[in-house]
């Protein structure tokens, strides 16, 4: 836990790790490989499925988890095992799986933050559908971890300031 | 503990499934569940559970202030904070607002099971 201001280098390691953990050890899918890209980087390439959680409060960035869509179909099958879901209501928890994995990463990981008394909000999860490039503009700052699975890849995307997005991480006017 | 009917507030679907699933199996039943903060407060008088899992973040309102709004209606609601949100200070602002528990995600059967026995054993008469 640290009391210092949050430092986005800390924050994009910390959110990895969670992440990693939470894959290893919730949906029993090791992580094969990272690859960290902890200098701004100038275009973000989204994967088949992005939820995505406007952090706010002193962290004041949005984090996005973007999903290869072989890797989301085994996280989704291991994380319902216990449920009975209906053949029509897939698309619709393939995509509440990816919201609750970024929804328990990203709230477990405050745990590891202290701003001073301050608590951190975020938003709930959305979802965007579809590959798509973002490129870097104004102040934009994108950070991006790359966590390699045996059936993809989990990209964990650390964007800000949150001021020049929307929640579907469209730069606003 | 005798079996209790329950109010879930989550907007995750997942999550209402598996926390149905979950009490279930404990006995207990679950008699609605809200996907909002609103909603929640709206429902709580008619429904008049014996307890509420109560999430944090939700659409239109979150879990700290539908505590506050419940327990406006109804001093003696027994609400149980379940959620991902583990900074210590989100905790103390849930037993602020008068959260009886809080359980955090992901969700754990036997530590969901433990919260709720105490918060019955408690605040329920026998």
């Amino acid at each position: 836990m640290t009391d210092h201001p949050v430092d986005v280098g800390f924050l994009v390691t910390r959110t990895a790790e969670r992440a990693r953990a939470f894959l290893a050890q919730e949906l029993d899918t090791p992580i094969l490989a990272s690859r960290f890209a902890l200098r701004d980087v100038n275009r973000l390439d989204l994967r088949e499925l992005t939820s995505i959680v406007v952090v706010g409060g002193p962290v004041d960035m949005i984090v996005a988890f973007s999903f290869d869509g072989a890797l989301l179909e085994q996280l989704f099958k291991i994380y319902v095992a216990d449920l009975t879901i209906e053949n029509h209501e897939r698309e619709i928890y393939i995509g509440e799986t990816a919201g609750d994995i970024i929804n328990t990463v990203i709230g477990n990981l405050t745990a590891d933050i202290n701003p001073g008394g301050r608590a951190i909000t975020f938003s709930p999860p959305v979802i965007v559908t579809g590959a798509r490039s973002l490129l870097r503009y104004k102040e934009a700052r994108f950070y991006t971890v790359s966590l390699e699975t045996a059936y993809g890849a989990l990209v964990v995307n650390i964007i800000g300031p949150k001021q020049l997005f929307d929640k579907y991480l469209n730069y606003l006017p | 503990m005798r079996p209790l009917n329950i109010m879930v507030v989550d907007d995750s679907l997942i999550s209402v499934r598996k926390l149905t699933q979950m009490l279930s199996e404990m006995g207990h039943s679950v008699v609605h569940s809200a996907p909002t903060g609103v909603a929640a407060v709206a429902s709580y008088p008619t429904i008049r559970p014996d307890l509420v899992t109560m999430d944090i973040n939700m659409p239109d309102m979150d879990g700290i202030e539908a505590t506050r709004q419940i327990l406006a209606v109804d001093q003696g609601a027994l609400i149980v904070v379940v959620t991902s949100h583990g900074q210590q200070q989100m905790v103390l602002d849930a037993i602020n607002a008068g959260a009886k528990g809080y359980v955090l995600k992901p969700i754990r059967e036997d530590k969901l099971k433990d919260v709720i026995q105490t918060v019955a054993d408690r605040y329920l008469p026998v």
